[in-house]
């Protein structure tokens, strides 16, 4: 019983697992433009909010319930943020086939029933998902000016119920933006529904 | 009045199951020393310690290989994290303890995820499920499901 955990272990996670440690941006990487097709139809692109002083960008779906836990959370934020120079993103990269709760067409309903005032772009291909490194949702992203990641984490501390929340992490990475300042934390953990994402 | 409030605590016992008719263990709740020293690499006993809520699909597909490899493997001591919300232990968790009374079912509210996240394992996005095989200084993290009890038997074969 002394070895319980061969080395035959490591070949086998090799052989089962895929590398689940993805490497994307890290807090003081610079995010490069993507675009992606909005609910709406619209393709948004990052390139084109000249005005932006910051980012807010969120890998979330229709399904996971952590996510869900969020959604009302999120379309506050949106209302509070100005569409122009603070867009706030959402965006879906679960694969429609294994997920099918997060098509295109579900997003759409969702987006609607929800009353999102936000863009909810699907990332059909998991190209963004890729260039971001997101493994969860939700998973949030807060950047400057300059698309310099700021924050990596939690929306807040209290996913549960958002009356008990005591820490509004991204709400404070804004406002630390706001004011040339560096988000304290700029790193937080927390649960979420790991994404669908079709191996590589 | 007093069998009225006997009767009660019977009503309040059965709902929470604080103990059922076969005895099997409670719904624990671990603060942060006691799930820190389930990572203790001072200790040298087999665990395999898993990550898991009712709302996590391929969680809920998983956890009966958990359950498997604790009666092929008594041994090792399984312990099953759940995360879910408060609300919801009651109606959604406690139902399933008697599926998994070999293994031991703790729960860890009101620790903070900057906390205990980073005992897990530094790298940890977060994403469930998620599984720590220990024992003594020897750590293997999975944070993807497995597909089979014989994945999951594979990591924790033994020599003997």
């Amino acid at each position: 019983m002394k070895n319980l955990f061969l080395l035959v272990v490591m070949t086998s996670i090799s052989t089962f697992f895929t590398p689940s440690k993805d490497l994307g941006y890290g807090v003081g990487d610079t995010m490069a433009d993507f675009e992606g097709k909005n609910v709406d139809g619209t393709i948004i692109h990052t390139a084109s909010y000249a005005k932006a002083k910051g980012f807010v960008i969120v890998f979330t779906c229709n399904t996971c319930p952590y996510a869900q836990k969020y959604e009302a959370r999120i379309n506050e934020l949106a209302k509070k943020l100005d569409d122009q120079t603070w867009p706030l993103i959402a965006i879906n990269s679960n694969d429609k086939d294994m997920s099918p709760g997060d098509s295109y067409e579900k997003m759409q309903s969702r987006a609607k029933s929800n009353g999102y005032t936000f863009p909810y772009i699907y990332d059909e291909s998991q190209s963004i998902l890729r260039a971001f490194g997101a493994s969860k949702t939700p998973h949030f992203y807060v950047l400057d000016a300059n698309k310099k990641i700021k924050y990596i984490g939690a929306l807040d501390d209290n996913a549960e119920d958002a009356k008990l929340v005591s820490k509004h992490y991204v709400a404070d990475a804004v406002q630390a933006i706001e004011k040339n300042q560096d988000p304290n934390p700029s790193f937080t953990k927390a649960i979420g529904c790991g994404i669908k994402k079709r191996p590589s | 009045m007093a069998r009225k409030s006997f009767y009660f605590i019977v009503f309040l016992l059965c709902c929470f199951h604080i103990t059922d008719a076969q005895g099997i263990q409670k719904l624990r709740d671990l603060d942060l020393p006691t799930f820190t020293s389930l990572f203790d690499s001072l200790d040298t006993s087999p665990r395999v310690i898993t990550f898991w809520a009712s709302w996590c699909a391929p969680c809920m597909e998983e956890l009966p290989y958990f359950s498997e490899l604790k009666k092929n493997k008594p041994e090792i001591r399984v312990v099953m994290v759940n995360l879910d919300f408060n609300q919801e232990v009651h109606r959604k968790v406690l139902p399933l303890l008697a599926k998994y009374k070999d293994c031991e079912v703790v729960r860890i509210p009101g620790l903070n995820a900057d906390d205990w996240m980073p005992i897990v394992d530094a790298d940890w996005s977060g994403a469930i499920p998620a599984t720590s095989f220990i024992q003594g200084s020897e750590r293997i993290f999975v944070d993807t499901k497995f597909n089979s009890y014989s994945e999951l038997h594979q990591i924790v074969q033994s020599k003997n």
